[in-house]
């Protein structure tokens, strides 16, 4: 791997978050709705006042100004991004979205990275196996499997369990990371009520990207079987364990990395369905709870750390994936 | 986990009253003697800022949220939404003269910091919140010693039963002055600079006329104040902050609270679950003591069904689901074409699909007063010359026509171009009685040869598309009282706040100096009464509060609410019910209509005695208006 690929990765990577930020903010400003309409309204309800004087009184409050021209707002929040400063919330004027992004993000992390380790243990386990049982029920019953779970939307399945788990049989809290009795911080009672909370949407993510990682790597090991390599080894008396383990999977499993990242992106850019079902306090349940306050300073800061995180995903997973198989090389032309 | 258990594995409550097992009921159990909520703690819902956003001043942009609000903080008065009632809080007593309104404080009260709450408090909450809707009514607040403050009204005052409905409005107990100095001096330093008010078309507080500059420097004074405070809220109230996480809130008893005999529970654990479904869930698990609201029939059924523990009390709203047209667009500018609108309608088919609790008034379109006390606050003669709307197909077929309206072979109506119309009517997707019964109005005026059409839109933008009248026809809460249950406060959503908007009433328009035409938010709405005199509707608004004699008051709100009558500018399609849910299981009481319980199996109807009413009432609103019923207590 050549520093100017590298280079060259890095610089595509850049410009594309560059473009996800302008875009990201355009549209956002192209939506209906403001921040203040709703807030105007209760206040003017609240206060008794006429709904013309809310909105007054409240634009002069938030010192937001409906009618500065965008290119404006598109320097001031330029010139935040340079100091690292993503703004304060619009409606939550005491708080920085840099804030909010540090208390969701590793919520996010957390239950992302879990369910990704785990889907993607089980599932290039099971694709192996299925190669390797390629006549045995297991492969239509895994095959079937992961078209149902895959054709079902993440968060219909995580309504499922919630219905089933938490409301019918109440094994499991009905929603939020953690309990308000235990203290939060490194100790047991905090770690192990945070896995309890953390247990459904993890269960969510599992189930519906088991079937995905088992049939890619089904796909994967069975054209690894007959490679020269493999019959070679088969006939010199490699058991069959150590041949599933240390020649097919490893070699199988190669293709895989590059989906990991891009897997990772999308399980991201789809975790604002899953926590507001959770009403766990990730990214995603932020950002619903931004889209519906019309927060664009919030919304603008949570989907350029999400656009970024899958840009850096895809990044790592190409930097990866040339370092990890010596046949592949990053373009230089 | 929630420490509340599955409400089916005891006794039911009926099995419990038929067996004459009421003992622990009725009276204030021992402690030792507390078989299922032996941490006495209160479980009920609830919603705040997720944290890092929550913060402890309750003026922050975004606020603390509603129900620890209810909770952490008092006022001098308290009164139940619904209802005149006005009750002593923070206030030990009160005496009225002519121009002054005098409150004796509480002598014991302290703030959650151990802080003594005083007058300054009290002067200090109305010097910075200056937009308080009192302070209009006001010329200033004395305090002559730490417990007595003075407030003096403009002369003329508002009528002594209103002065009383204005302060109790407010939670005064909620800007400690100890920890606010610096923005409330400021405040009362801005006001200071401030002339005496001499446009009386204009308001302002304390009687000031407050100039442009000087409106900049008091926003940017109460901007900074929002921005400030602690970390967690400073009350007075029963129950004091201890923790807060995006889905859980523990508020604890205040230890140091004025009247620590009232206060019967630990803690109360306040769930955040927005999902409809999921509060249901909770509710038939037993893991709510208290509920808000009565669900469709089928549930409610189902979930007395299911727990044996739950008990369901109805009650009506102060407020009724409704339509208002748009008179920016033709033809509903035309009062004919709204009465016809409103002829076709069947309003027990939309209530029967609405809200099957709820309760229709066939004859009135809109009137600005809440149906069931209309008896009581409209004399019967001017009643009696209201305009009848009950549905009538045949009326409404004459009326198009006197407006050159003419019905096709087709079934469908076409205007006086001969166009078919094609309407819409504009309702928020997550108010499933509004849309529901919108779907059905639509279908209504559709089968009539009216082609009309719902067009259910996402809530956070419809209310501001209603308001620009982007809508033919806009449903929303009409004839509501948010406050105290005066007629005069419903009048105000009709002529200034959200149903002004859809409807579409004009404002007056003046010049400014470079001659643009400004809009000054005020209502221009001239039309003849009952007597056949023109009336400003703005200025009888204006007028009201200050008039003394009780008659005269009937007599303006008689007018008003005949006016809005034979103008049609809406149709109230019933007046919603709602109910609270009793997990007795975990709380006992005094519960109100005890006797009946058996009789009607926990789904209790709605209360016909007086008393009873005041007491579900107290019961609703009382555990959702900051303030915790002392005849309950945990079981």
């Amino acid at each position: 791997m050549s520093l100017k690929g590298v280079l060259k990765r890095i610089a595509v990577s850049l410009i594309t978050v560059f473009l996800a930020m302008l875009l990201t903010f355009f549209l956002l400003r192209m939506t209906p709705g403001s921040a203040i309409d709703t807030w105007a309204r209760d206040y003017a309800t609240q206060r008794g006042m006429s709904l013309d004087e809310a909105y007054r009184q409240i634009t002069a409050m938030i010192n937001y100004n409906p009618k500065e021209p965008l290119f404006a707002q598109l320097g001031r929040y330029l010139g935040g991004l340079m100091h690292g400063n993503l703004g304060m919330s619009m409606i939550y004027q005491n708080v920085s979205v840099n804030e909010i992004i540090a208390n969701a993000l590793p919520w996010t992390l957390f239950v992302l990275s879990v369910s990704l380790i785990i889907s993607f243990l089980i599932g290039i386990n099971l694709g192996a196996m299925m190669a390797f049982k390629r006549k045995t029920i297991l492969d239509p019953i895994i095959s079937i499997y992961a078209i149902l779970t895959s054709s079902v939307p993440n968060f219909i399945v995580g309504i499922l369990l919630l219905v089933i788990f938490s409301f019918q049989f109440g094994w499991f809290p009905v929603n939020g990371a953690y309990d308000p009795i235990v203290d939060p911080g490194f100790n047991f009672p905090f770690l192990l009520n945070v896995l309890y909370h953390g247990a459904l949407p993890i269960l969510t993510y599992v189930i519906t990207t088991i079937g995905t990682w088992a049939l890619t790597m089904k796909g994967s090991a069975v054209n690894v079987l007959g490679e020269d390599y493999i019959i070679a080894a088969s006939i010199r008396g490699v058991s069959e364990r150590t041949l599933m383990n240390r020649y097919v999977k490893r070699n199988a499993m190669l293709p895989l990395i590059t989906t990991l990242a891009v897997s990772f992106g999308f399980m991201l850019g789809g975790s604002p369905l899953i926590e507001n079902v959770f009403s766990y306090p990730g990214m995603g349940y932020y950002i619903g709870q931004a889209t519906q306050q019309r927060d664009y300073t919030l919304m603008q800061g949570l989907l350029l750390v999400t656009s970024l995180a899958v840009i850096l995903a895809n990044l790592a997973s190409d930097l990866i994936y040339a370092k990890l198989d010596p046949r592949v090389k990053l373009e230089e032309g | 986990m929630l420490v509340s258990g599955c409400g089916t594995s005891t006794p039911g409550l009926v099995d419990r009253l038929s067996a004459g097992d009421v003992q622990d009921m009725q009276q204030l159990i021992p402690d030792a003697q507390i078989k299922y909520n032996k941490d006495k703690i209160f479980h009920v819902l609830g919603g705040w800022p997720k944290p890092p956003l929550y913060q402890g001043n309750p003026f922050g942009s975004g606020g603390i949220g509603d129900t620890n609000t209810r909770y952490m903080y008092e006022g001098l008065f308290f009164f139940l939404r619904s209802m005149n009632n006005v009750y002593n809080r923070l206030a030990e007593s009160s005496e009225d003269t002519d121009l002054t309104t005098t409150v004796h404080l509480q002598r014991n009260v302290k703030w959650h910091d151990g802080e003594a709450f005083t007058s300054k408090d009290v002067w200090g909450y109305y010097r910075l919140n200056n937009g308080a809707e009192v302070t209009k009514y006001l010329t200033s607040i004395d305090t002559p010693d730490d417990y007595t403050i003075v407030f003096h009204w403009m002369n003329p005052a508002p009528y002594p039963e209103l002065r009383k409905l204005l302060l109790a409005q407010d939670l005064q107990g909620q800007i400690p002055y100890h920890i606010y100095k610096k923005y409330v001096d400021k405040a009362d330093a801005l006001l200071q600079e401030a002339k005496p008010l001499t446009d009386k078309s204009k308001d302002g507080p304390f009687n000031l006329d407050i100039t442009e500059e000087l409106s900049k420097k008091i926003a940017l004074n109460w901007n900074e104040f929002t921005r400030s405070g602690p970390a967690i809220p400073v009350g007075t109230g029963p129950y004091k902050f201890e923790k807060v996480t995006t889905t859980d809130m523990l508020i604890d008893k205040f230890e140091d609270y004025w009247r620590p005999d009232a206060v019967h529970f630990d803690k109360i654990w306040i769930k955040n679950v927005p999902e409809l479904s999921a509060q249901y869930a909770l509710v038939k698990a037993g893991k709510l003591d208290w509920y808000d609201g009565t669900p469709p029939k089928d549930i409610l059924e189902s979930l007395l069904k299911q727990n044996k523990n739950l008990l369901h009390y109805r009650m009506y709203d102060p407020a009724s689901v409704g339509l208002m047209y748009n008179i920016r667009n033709k033809p509903f500018d035309n009062v004919k074409f709204r009465q016809a609108m409103t002829y076709v309608l069947d309003k027990t088919k939309l209530r029967e699909i609405g809200n099957y609790y709820g309760k229709e008034y066939p004859k009135i379109s809109m009137t600005g007063v809440m149906p069931s006390s209309l008896d009581k606050e409209i004399d019967a003669s001017v009643l009696d010359q209201m305009t009848d709307y009950t549905t009538n197909l045949d009326k409404a077929a004459e009326l198009l026509k006197e407006i050159g309206w003419k019905k096709g072979s087709d079934g469908q109506w076409r205007d006086p171009d001969g166009k078919v119309p094609s309407f819409i009517i504009g309702a928020p997707n997550n108010w499933a009685p509004g849309v529901n019964s919108a779907q059905i109005a639509a279908e209504q005026f559709s089968k009539f040869g009216i082609p009309t059409k719902l067009k259910a839109v996402d809530s956070t933008i419809y209310f501001a598309n209603a308001d620009k009248g982007q809508y033919d026809m806009s449903m929303d809460w009409v004839d509501i009282s948010w406050g105290f249950q005066n007629p005069w406060s419903s009048m105000r959503v009709l002529f200034w706040q959200g149903t002004k908007t859809k409807v579409g009433f004009s404002n007056i328009k003046k010049k400014d100096e470079k001659g643009n035409e400004i809009d000054t938010g005020k209502l221009d709405l001239k039309l003849p009464g009952i007597d056949g005199k023109i009336y400003d509707i703005d200025k009888e608004m204006k007028r009201f509060p200050y008039v003394q004699d009780e008659q005269e008051r009937r007599q303006i709100i008689d007018n008003l609410a005949w006016i809005a009558n034979e103008n049609c500018w809406g149709v109230n399609f019933f007046q919603n019910a709602t109910g609270a849910w009793i997990n007795t299981k975990m709380m006992s009481g005094d519960f109100p209509m005890m006797e009946q319980i058996v009789q009607y199996n926990r789904d209790m109807p709605l209360a016909t005695d007086p008393v009873e009413q005041l007491a579900i009432t107290h019961l609703n609103h009382g555990f959702n208006s900051s303030y915790m019923p002392e005849e309950y207590w945990p079981r």
